[in-house]
């Protein structure tokens, strides 16, 4: 494909990923902190985020899945989740946490099953996302373009 | 003698009755159209302070707008929807004072009221700076933006007096449309400048409303012709540095049809709608207006048939200050310090012709013999920057090849090399070595080096690659080809645009690197290279031989240059705010703490990382008994899971005291309520900031907390 070709798509998928919410402001400050002497920053830290969220979602299911549900320790795993998506920019995962948290609050395993549903359908959407948008990355910088930037 | 008489009754009578009754129905009405005209002025007039006064109204209530959601803010938590929606509201709030601010532009020129500020700034710096914001978002539409500088005249007009921010509004307005409208090809921003000459007849009634103004003054009994802008402009107009500059934005998009070219200059109206894309359209009349105050006018040129997309070009009049001496003077066109404008050139010149009145004999760089021009190869991908280039180079004294397609390249190459090496075994006449002068290089002496200088003339080849129009790969092989079977007396310089995929180790250490666009400053930078304009001979170096002794040699150039953003990489002389400080970061959040690590790196900080705040204290404590490794800051996160950050701020505290230091301490938080703030401070911590911060906040705290000290 024609690197304006590809370059046009980038720009119109990473659009549609801020309209949507999948992503905020915070993604942007990330690609700020790449340049030269950090090259691959941004794909160093979302795949950090990406390990990291698997094993607390993990972590979450299995405690959840005990008799005796120890809410201090989801909610413990819940706010580190809450961190890592908010300052990766990853909105709608971290907009999920909120209401998880009052759930721990409450000590109602029923709600915080749902919500531990609900934050791992996102978590998988925005992972499919991002991950394109790198592929598309790659294309882009294989056939020799620039990485255009969207404000 | 009835006949004689009836004749003389008509001649000497009806007919001058007729005249009469003709010429007092005429004058009857054209006292009812001054009337009408009058009328239509006043109405206008009322309707635009009218329009004014609600402008200034409804500011007010928008201010008071934004005032409340200020108010509102502090309240919010943040990154609830509430701070959101609240944000989303401040943008609206901020998108309707723009759209009023440009209409009250437009009705304090319509009165009259509208004062041009001056002041002193760079044209030149201008005019790149803007190519420059918009080419980037063009290259993502595949469209070129280029700055042409034409016969170089605006090089020496560079350092003028005049409203910088209306011009800039100017130019930002219709290089905007362009980009707008614009999907392929290219925009070209063409400026020149000429000396204001008696010959030409100036607007001197730049506003249209003053035109009927005037009349209305005849019978109003105002006195228009003292208002404020007429008087500004005679100012400018009989000062004798007035310049007048010529500018045209020049793409091929839409285009705009004949037919509806003269109301594009109307307010309120957008020619092309494009995808639901808003514009109030107010853009081209306000320009108008503003470049009639300036002293010009500003339409639109009709392109050569089958040329699509438009022109627009203007003048206007601005002040010439004392030209500073220019580190690239020396490619000015055409023109010496002293000489005048007027005597070279000579009255109108239209946008083409310029490129024909290039009187070589007045060049200030070549003299009476012809030197040997240095040759200049030029492989680009866009096809208007290339001949703008080629022109631009050609009119300086280069000569210029240019290749457009990778299979264009080799051949050209060796077609200048057997040109050299033909030249080379033609006799030379004496008479060419002759005159020695060091400012006007008329033949090229080799420095330094040690190469036999007396009887040899260095050819040069200044070889200019964009990286993007082929296989890299490819083309340094054929340049390393090149420049191994290159003949002694042909020195190279190769310049190489757009480090896409360039390795700089592997190139030879006299090769340049370059960011695009190729226009502006880093244009005259790759035009210093050249020995014409002071640019060193260097012997060419085989990409084989990598010397460790030969430095990089970047932004090889014995005429220093202004405003160059070359990209240099990763100078180890380049001093960041932060450099040889140490900072601690103390969060348990792998991702935070590599972002964290990402901010404060890119401050130049040395950082050491501990995940919870027990591994801090025993940091700090450690470091309080071997003094070399102290930390100069800690940025500690305040939410983490076993010792949390204020705890962990308290026992630190409690050790430093034995030793009579105390480290600043700032916070990282994602609540900032007030009562965690007061808990911040009130356990020790010098500062705090919200876990989302920037680099340049850092950089403040540290800033505040330094200050503090002292």
């Amino acid at each position: 494909m024609e690197v304006g070709q590809l370059q046009r798509s980038f720009v119109e998928y990473m659009t549609s990923l801020f309209r949507e919410g999948f992503l905020d402001a915070q993604f942007c400050q990330l690609q700020q902190l790449q340049d030269d002497s950090n090259p691959d920053f941004v794909v160093e830290v979302v795949s950090l985020f990406f390990e990291d969220s698997e094993r607390l979602l993990n972590d979450l299911t299995m405690a959840l899945d005990q008799p005796n549900v120890d809410f201090k320790q989801v909610d413990a795993h819940v706010h580190q989740l809450k961190g890592s998506s908010s300052s990766v920019g990853a909105q709608r995962v971290k907009n999920c946490c909120v209401p998880f948290r009052n759930c721990c609050e409450e000590q109602n395993t029923e709600a915080c099953l749902r919500c531990l549903q609900q934050i791992k359908q996102e978590y998988l959407l925005v992972k499919n996302k991002l991950q394109t948008l790198f592929e598309l990355e790659q294309q882009i910088v294989a056939a020799g373009g620039a990485i255009p930037m969207v404000q | 003698m009835l006949a004689a008489l009836a004749v003389s009754i008509v001649t000497f009578v009806i007919l001058p009755i007729r005249a009469a009754r003709r010429e007092m129905y005429l004058c009857a009405a054209l006292i009812k159209q001054m009337e009408a005209t009058q009328q239509a002025e006043r109405k206008s007039m009322k309707k635009s302070n009218a329009v004014a006064r609600a402008n200034h109204d409804i500011r007010a209530s928008l201010a008071g707008i934004s005032g409340l959601i200020d108010m509102c803010c502090a309240h919010a938590s943040p990154e609830s929807e509430l701070e959101n929606n609240l944000n989303d509201m401040e943008s609206c709030t901020n998108d309707l004072l723009a759209i009023l601010n440009s209409v009250l532009d437009q009705s304090k020129i319509e009165e009259g009221k509208k004062q041009l500020e001056e002041e002193e700034f760079d044209m030149e710096e201008l005019l790149e700076h803007l190519v420059n914001i918009y080419y980037p978002k063009a290259a993502m539409k595949n469209v070129d933006v280029l700055l042409d500088p034409c016969d170089g005249s605006i090089t020496r007009f560079s350092r003028v007096k005049g409203d910088r921010k209306e011009i800039r509004s100017i130019l930002t307005n219709l290089l905007d449309n362009a980009v707008k409208f614009t999907s392929e090809g290219h925009i070209s921003l063409r400026v020149w400048a000429r000396k204001a000459g008696s010959d030409q007849s100036y607007n001197l009634a730049p506003n249209t409303n003053s035109s009927i103004g005037c009349l209305s003054c005849f019978l109003l009994q105002n006195d228009v012709a003292d208002s404020a802008e007429l008087q500004g402009l005679n100012k400018v107009l009989q000062d004798p540095n007035c310049v007048e500059f010529v500018f045209e934005v020049d793409d091929t998009g839409k285009g705009i049809p004949k037919e509806k070219q003269k109301s594009v200059f109307e307010n309120y109206v957008q020619v092309n709608k494009k995808d639901g894309q808003t514009g109030t359209g107010l853009g081209l009349g306000i320009i108008q207006s503003l470049v009639r105050l300036m002293g010009g006018e500003i339409s639109i040129i009709d392109k050569e048939i089958g040329e699509k997309g438009s022109c627009f070009q203007f003048n206007i009049f601005l002040i010439a200050c004392e030209p500073q001496v220019q580190e690239h003077e020396a490619i000015s066109v055409n023109y010496s310090r002293e000489e005048d404008l007027e005597s070279q050139l000579g009255g109108y010149i239209s946008s083409d012709s310029y490129y024909h009145s290039t009187p070589s004999s007045n060049n200030s760089i070549t003299s009476h013999q012809k030197p040997e021009r240095s040759n200049v190869i030029l492989f680009m991908k866009e096809e208007e920057r290339s001949r703008v280039l080629y022109r631009f180079m050609m009119n300086i004294g280069l000569k210029v090849h240019v290749v457009n397609r990778y299979e264009q390249f080799l051949p050209t190459l060796k077609k200048v090399k057997g040109k050299l090496i033909n030249f080379q075994s033609k006799e030379i006449p004496l008479s060419a070595l002759d005159g020695t002068d060091d400012d006007q290089i008329t033949y090229f002496q080799i420095r330094g080096r040690g190469l036999n200088p007396k009887s040899s003339i260095i050819r040069f080849i200044l070889i200019i690659i964009d990286t993007r129009v082929g296989s890299f790969r490819e083309i340094s092989r054929a340049m390393a080809e090149f420049r191994k079977d290159s003949p002694k007396h042909v020195s190279l310089r190769v310049v190489w645009l757009d480090k896409q995929g360039v390795d700089e180790h592997k190139l030879p250490s006299t090769d340049v690197v370059m960011t695009k666009p190729l226009h502006g400053s880093r244009l005259y930078h790759v035009l210093g290279l050249v020995p014409e304009f002071g640019g060193a001979i260097l012997p060419t170096i085989t990409q084989e031989i990598e010397d460790d002794s030969t430095s990089r040699i970047k932004n090889q150039s014995t005429t220093p240059i202004q405003d160059v953003s070359i990209d240099v990489k990763g100078s180890s002389s380049k001093k960041l705010p932060l450099t040889g400080k140490k900072i601690l970061v103390v969060e348990d959040n792998r991702v935070q703490l590599k972002i964290c690590k990402g901010k404060v790196s890119q401050l130049g900080a040395t950082i050491y990382t501990c995940g919870n705040g027990a591994e801090a204290l025993a940091h700090v404590c450690k470091g309080l008994k071997d003094q070399s490794q102290l930390v100069d800051y800690i940025l500690m996160d305040c939410e983490m899971a076993d010792m949390n950050g204020f705890e962990a701020t308290k026992c630190i505290r409690e050790e430093e005291a034995h030793y009579g230091i105390r480290i600043p301490i700032i916070a990282f938080t994602a609540h900032t309520e007030k009562e965690k703030t007061d808990e911040i401070l009130q356990v020790g911590m010098d500062y705090y900031l919200p876990k989302d911060f920037n680099p340049n906040e850092l950089l403040k705290a540290i800033d505040y907390i330094e200050h503090r000290k002292v």
